[in-house]
């Protein structure tokens, strides 16, 4: 086993979130596609929700990955705060009209009335929806009312920021699709499945389910969180495979390092 | 940049933090049980403690409990005028009871004794049967005597209870020979200085072939009552047995100057001829 394997390995974990990164595992792949049944129906909007680090953007680029081939998706990651620039972003992109000065909510609507076509409705992806002002959101709302726009719209469910509970979008959201932890099993799948598609077939096999067991218990199922921890653990790895290979063993993961790798990431408070 | 010297003193603090609890909880176990067994063994000498009063302590709750109780219960309008009584005036009727009760006894409870001493005679030299019949119906008289004066029971058939396991005691202590039924005799015989007990211990230790002591008892029953044809003769044979032939023989002699006792005649002529050595 060389160092770079670790090295390899380590970058597997990088926190990115790319649509070829996307893990195919039983539970995630049941809710994506019922996510791509309710985009086809004719909801007004999706709302897609979930803990920090349970996949929401993951979710959003794979369906914006795996639509934009079939119909008009837009994604938009960051939020965009500012009103006017969100309906000059929209009607540039959507409809391509460049706006110069103030765009207000009317104007913007007369042209979505302008341009749209009955045949293709356009998907908007709004990820990190609980940073947009209540304000910016019951636009959105009114927009979505239209049925001239389709919105997916992913927020973190927090107390504060827990939007499904307010009254207006609790009768007008159609759809609400929950993202969750990883499980045990679920977790041993993902780290495995997500080593095995770079290649790195060692390292996948050295993870046993005592290993997994601790990496649930030090980061619940997150798959953030899980990624962090496993990219300082081959960062270690390849540390101790340069310095001092004898302190390692590399047919199995040493749960002392998978401490070591949470003290270091603050997972474990030590 | 991994500082992994660093990680790893922070991973050992970590280690040796998470091993803390378990170690509380183990050492807080351990003095737990520890705890708790002393605390058991505590009180169960004093359960034992408690046991070993009890029997004591039963008979005279029952007897200032009981009386009142059916007083209470079974009531013409007469009866209702005699619980008004002091309590002691009930205790004296108890304690008249008692003593008609525990006289119609005697006669009841003399017979298993005398079985008993039957059985120890078949085992004994032959001039021992008469005395040994007369022993254990002075204890027992004794016993009646003790429960007569503490009052214990009411009841005729708990007296009857209480004589026969007493009786079965006495017979128990009877075909032991360890030293512990000799010292539960002399415990009574300290209580009641009954020379009937004293005989036993000094037939006992006879017996055991501990003349030293047969002669003691029989010395002391003998001071207590000096008639005793059985005491004398324990006494006479536990000086052959110590090596004082002249002097048992002589003593022998003291006692048939005013007893014409045959058993005693008969044991100075087997000291004599030499046939008891």
């Amino acid at each position: 086993m060389k160092s770079s394997i670790f090295l390899n390995s380590k970058d597997v974990f990088l926190d990115t979130v790319s649509a070829k990164d996307y893990v195919q595992l039983d539970r995630v792949s049941t809710i994506y596609q019922s996510l791509k049944d309710s985009v086809r129906k004719p909801l007004k909007l999706i709302l897609l929700y979930g803990k920090p680090g349970t996949g929401k953007s993951m979710f959003l680029t794979k369906l914006y990955h795996d639509l934009s081939s079939i119909q008009k998706v837009y994604i938009y990651n960051t939020p965009i705060l500012d009103e006017s620039e969100f309906y000059k972003t929209l009607a540039h992109d959507l409809f391509d009209v460049k706006y110069k000065g103030e765009l207000n909510f009317t104007q913007f609507m007369s042209i979505v009335n302008e341009r749209i076509t009955e045949n293709e409705i356009p998907l908007v992806l709004l990820d990190e929806a609980q940073l947009y002002s209540n304000n910016l959101m019951e636009k959105i709302r009114l927009l979505s009312d239209t049925r001239k726009v389709k919105f997916v719209i992913t927020l973190h469910k927090t107390e504060k920021e827990d939007l499904i509970a307010k009254e207006h979008f609790q009768t007008r959201i159609w759809e609400s699709i929950e993202l969750e932890n990883a499980s045990i099993a679920e977790l041993k799948i993902y780290i495995q499945k997500k080593l095995m598609k770079a290649n790195c077939f060692d390292s996948a096999n050295m993870f046993h389910n005592k290993n997994v067991t601790l990496i649930h218990k030090l980061t619940k199922g997150n798959y953030r969180d899980t990624n962090k921890l496993l990219y300082t653990l081959f960062d270690i790895y390849a540390w101790y495979y340069e310095n001092n290979p004898m302190k390692i063993n590399t047919t199995q993961i040493s749960n002392k390092i998978v401490e070591m790798s949470a003290i270091h990431t603050g997972l474990i408070d030590a | 940049m991994l500082n992994i010297n660093e990680l790893e003193s922070r991973w050992k603090r970590y280690r040796i933090k998470s091993y803390i609890p378990h170690l509380v909880i183990f050492v807080s176990t351990l003095i737990i049980v520890i705890l708790s067994l002393t605390f058991f063994t505590s009180n169960k000498d004093q359960v034992d403690e408690m046991v070993s009063i009890k029997p004591l302590e039963l008979p005279l709750k029952k007897a200032e409990i009981e009386p009142r109780e059916k007083k209470e219960t079974s009531e013409p309008i007469v009866q209702k005028e005699q619980t008004v009584e002091p309590a002691h005036e009930v205790e004296k009727t108890q304690i008249v009871k008692h003593v008609t009760k525990s006289s119609n006894e005697k006669k009841i409870t003399l017979t298993p004794s005398l079985d008993f001493m039957k059985s120890i005679n078949r085992d004994a030299l032959p001039y021992y049967t008469q005395s040994d019949e007369q022993t254990p119906s002075q204890r027992e008289n004794e016993e009646l005597n003790e429960n007569q004066e503490e009052g214990k029971s009411n009841n005729i058939q708990e007296n009857k209870i209480q004589i026969q396991k007493e009786k079965s005691e006495t017979i128990s202590i009877k075909k032991g020979t360890t030293q512990d039924d000799i010292q539960h005799v002399l415990k009574r015989f300290k209580q009641n200085n009954n020379p009937a007990l004293s005989l036993f211990v000094a037939q006992k230790y006879y017996d055991l072939g501990d003349y030293h002591n047969s002669y003691n008892y029989a010395l002391i029953t003998n001071e207590i009552n000096n008639n005793i044809e059985e005491s004398w003769i324990i006494f006479t044979k536990s000086l052959v047995k110590l090596g004082q032939k002249d002097m048992a023989v002589k003593t022998l002699k003291q006692y048939l100057e005013y007893s014409n006792s045959d058993k005693a005649n008969r044991l100075l002529d087997e000291i004599v001829s030499g046939k008891f050595k």
